[in-house]
């Protein structure tokens, strides 16, 4: 019937594609959340705007929206990004919008007192922010960071819709040639389930491996 | 290319028109996530392992798979097992499934948060399931629950434009047919994100005075 | 981080562009394209006009011409992405690609919006239906006039364009996203009708298989329609070129020998003209 091996050496190119968009946007988003994040609580005004404007703006229109205004629209702008940049941007954005959230409510859950006990040390605003806050608020961050790449994975599957030869675009194109739906769809779902469930998992192991070190101060 | 108002004020019927439809499938879909997420939770805290188990899984499975895919297989694969679904009528599904199953967190965080002092006194007296349920962890666990929920509901109405790849003639779909008949996608595309934009400013609004009002729940 | 200074480097590339293209000596595109070593071509993977092969390999009748004609202007490969019907032009003008080749046929209205080679690829219309056509359509406008009937077809593609215009209502014109999906709609009983140019629904019935469908071809009151491979304005030197080695094949018989194999008539490609078919 039909030779599913050269199928199946499609759909793993396409797995490729995935793990490469959901590696490298959540690296972007990472940076994102950060520069976001930190922005909303600094001192001056311009800079929270700026922040706010960024965060609400990515997280009131669709990531969908997002990816066909790059690739449609800023070519106009003088702007061309290949699909894999432009999906890369869109989704690290979208979902750096989210994590700027969790980077602001993980900084501000840190007690007053380890404020207090950094100006008593004499820290410096930055000294403090790198070796008491953050310490302590990356570890919070952590399980909602896992959450939102899990988030960014399955966004992937949209990039399927601005021809990016994605997971979820390969089982379209062998669902084309083959005509059978069934196979490809769920090819695809466990192999999305198997990276989502990876990612889980390294994300517990980097907590616990993070809490080590903060043994006894706090959660 | 030159951004044009008049074709901008020509295509705004039509693209309201696909506004009706993403708000219609997002009250839809938030009333079925509201109700499948109220199952899943229910199921979880059974003491049927089995039950328990599997449901867990499941909604495991669901929550790791992009929405994307789940909506192709129920619109395409379930008419092989006799399942026909309209597209919208297999839109909503796809909606309140997914989103119910992080529903079912708000559920738990809500039904966890209530103090175990509460649960003890009802039956030191002596209350039945039903009257501590009803009387009691309801009335205490709901109201933290509402802005979580509605904080789902607004990232699900973010998610409607997926439906389009289900043939729903939604804001997304009806911008697309008008930018394929036109050769313009500037306008309809930024339109879209313009109204996705307005609408989740409001929903944002709407949503902090919720949380003012009812408190939060951390999920 | 290496990821900013691509996107910052890939800005920076398109600005020069811009400027390149404004600029009073507009560079030679095909040189840019022979120094690059590939041109990017639209497809849409509907086959045989457009295909994606198991390995991944692009083929179909429109992108083996074009490969072979670049090949002779001295660019070496084709890189195809796939795109919806009315994303391409759209695509073409954003420099997206260099040049649509997917059967997009033909017509006034998209020969006003970018520049077409001479005919290449020429099909009729089919439609689709379950077996026996229980609702007897023989053209588009007996889907306008059956009550509730509705039609399947891709997004932008000609064949949207010719139900709206036989007076199918919008709501009953379903934009149907790939051919596989459109043939499991008319399975399914979803839509009434679905229709693609007749080789292409040849093939999709072949895949299929199925004994409970059947083709009604040619659809009446629609003409043949012969898709060029369409260049952005402005690229006329490059069709120019493109249809001078087009020329040469269809004279020497290897253009017969490219596209038969797929079921399309070269004899039909060339009794017409370009611009016969932009006035029809």
């Amino acid at each position: 019937m039909i030779d599913w091996t050269g199928y199946i050496g499609l759909i793993l190119d396409g797995a490729l594609v995935t793990i490469q968009l959901t590696v490298m946007g959540s690296a972007l988003a990472l940076v994102m959340a950060f520069i976001a994040g930190l922005g909303r609580l600094s001192r001056f005004f311009a800079v929270r705007a700026l922040a706010t404007a960024y965060i609400e703006f990515f997280r009131g229109t669709s990531i969908f929206v997002q990816l066909f205004w790059a690739y449609f629209v800023l070519p106009f702008l003088g702007i061309t990004l290949t699909p894999l940049q432009a999906g890369v941007l869109a989704l690290g954005l979208n979902v750096g919008a989210y994590g700027a959230e969790v980077v602001r409510g993980a900084i501000k859950s840190i007690g007053k007192e380890q404020y207090e006990a950094c100006v008593a040390l004499n820290l410096g605003r930055w000294q403090s922010m790198r070796h008491v806050i953050l310490p302590q608020a990356l570890l919070l961050m952590l399980p909602t960071f896992g959450n939102n790449s899990i988030e960014l994975l399955k966004g992937t599957a949209v990039v399927s819709l601005i021809s990016l030869t994605d997971l979820t675009f390969q089982a379209q194109v062998v669902r084309a040639q083959t005509g059978n739906t069934l196979i490809p769809f769920t090819m695809i779902l466990i192999i999305y389930f198997a990276l989502a469930s990876l990612i889980g998992w390294g994300m517990r192991s980097l907590e616990r491996r993070m809490a080590r070190g903060l043994d006894g101060v706090r959660v | 290319m030159e951004w044009d108002w008049a074709f901008v004020w020509q295509i705004f019927p039509t693209l309201v028109e696909g506004v009706k439809i993403t708000i219609l499938a997002t009250l839809l879909g938030s009333v079925l996530a509201a109700f499948v997420g109220l199952g899943i939770a229910l199921a979880r805290r059974s003491s049927n392992r089995i039950l328990s188990r599997s449901v867990s899984f499941a909604a495991e499975f669901i929550r790791g798979t992009p929405l994307l895919v789940q909506l192709y297989f129920i619109f395409y694969v379930l008419p092989d097992i006799g399942i026909l679904l309209a597209p919208l009528v297999a839109g909503v599904i796809g909606l309140g499934l997914h989103y119910g199953t992080y529903t079912a967190e708000v559920y738990r965080a809500g039904i966890d948060n209530v103090p175990r002092g509460q649960w003890e006194a009802a039956k030191a007296c002596n209350l039945s399931a039903r009257q501590t349920w009803m009387h009691i962890i309801i009335p205490q666990a709901l109201p933290p629950m509402i802005p979580a929920l509605a904080n789902y509901f607004i990232a699900m109405f973010k998610e409607t434009p997926l439906l389009s790849a289900i043939t729903v003639l939604e804001l997304m779909n009806q911008a697309k047919s008008v930018a394929n008949s036109s050769y313009r996608y500037i306008e309809p595309i930024t339109m879209v994100g313009a109204f996705f934009l307005a609408i989740s400013l409001v929903a944002v609004f709407a949503l902090r005075w919720l949380e003012r009002r009812y408190g939060r729940v951390e999920t | 981080m290496k990821m900013k200074t691509t996107i910052a480097g890939a800005a920076g590339l398109a600005m020069l562009a811009s400027f390149a293209v404004s600029g009073p000596a507009m560079a030679d595109k095909l040189e840019d394209l022979k120094a690059q070593g590939f041109a990017r071509v639209a497809i849409a993977n509907e086959p045989p006009f457009t295909a994606v092969a198991a390995d991944g390999k692009v083929s179909g009748a429109a992108p083996d011409v074009a490969r072979e004609i670049f090949k002779r202007l001295g660019i070496d490969e084709i890189v195809a992405s796939i795109s919806e019907y009315g994303a391409m032009i759209p695509g073409l003008q954003a420099g997206r690609f260099d040049v649509v080749t997917a059967g997009l046929f033909m017509k006034p209205e998209r020969c006003a919006a970018v520049v077409y080679s001479e005919p290449v690829l020429c099909d009729a219309e089919a439609l689709l239906v379950k077996k026996g056509n229980p609702k007897g359509f023989q053209s588009y406008a007996d889907i306008a006039n059956s009550e509730g009937a509705t039609v399947g077809a891709p997004g932008g593609g000609t064949e949207e364009k010719l139900a709206l215009d036989a007076g199918v209502p919008r709501d009953r014109v379903i934009v149907v996203p790939d051919g596989q999906s459109g043939l499991k709609m008319v399975q399914d009983g979803r839509i009434d009708a679905y229709s693609l140019p007749v080789l292409s629904i040849n093939d999709l019935m072949m895949k299929a298989n199925d004994p409970n469908l059947a083709v009604v071809a040619p659809v009446v009151g629609a003409p043949v329609y012969c898709d060029g491979a369409a260049f952005k304005k402005g690229d006329e030197a490059l069709r120019d070129a493109y249809d001078v080695e087009l020329a040469k094949m269809k004279e020497s018989g290897e253009f017969a020998k490219i596209i038969e194999p797929y079921g399309f008539s070269a004899a039909a490609a060339m009794s017409t003209s370009r611009e016969k078919l932009c006035s029809q």
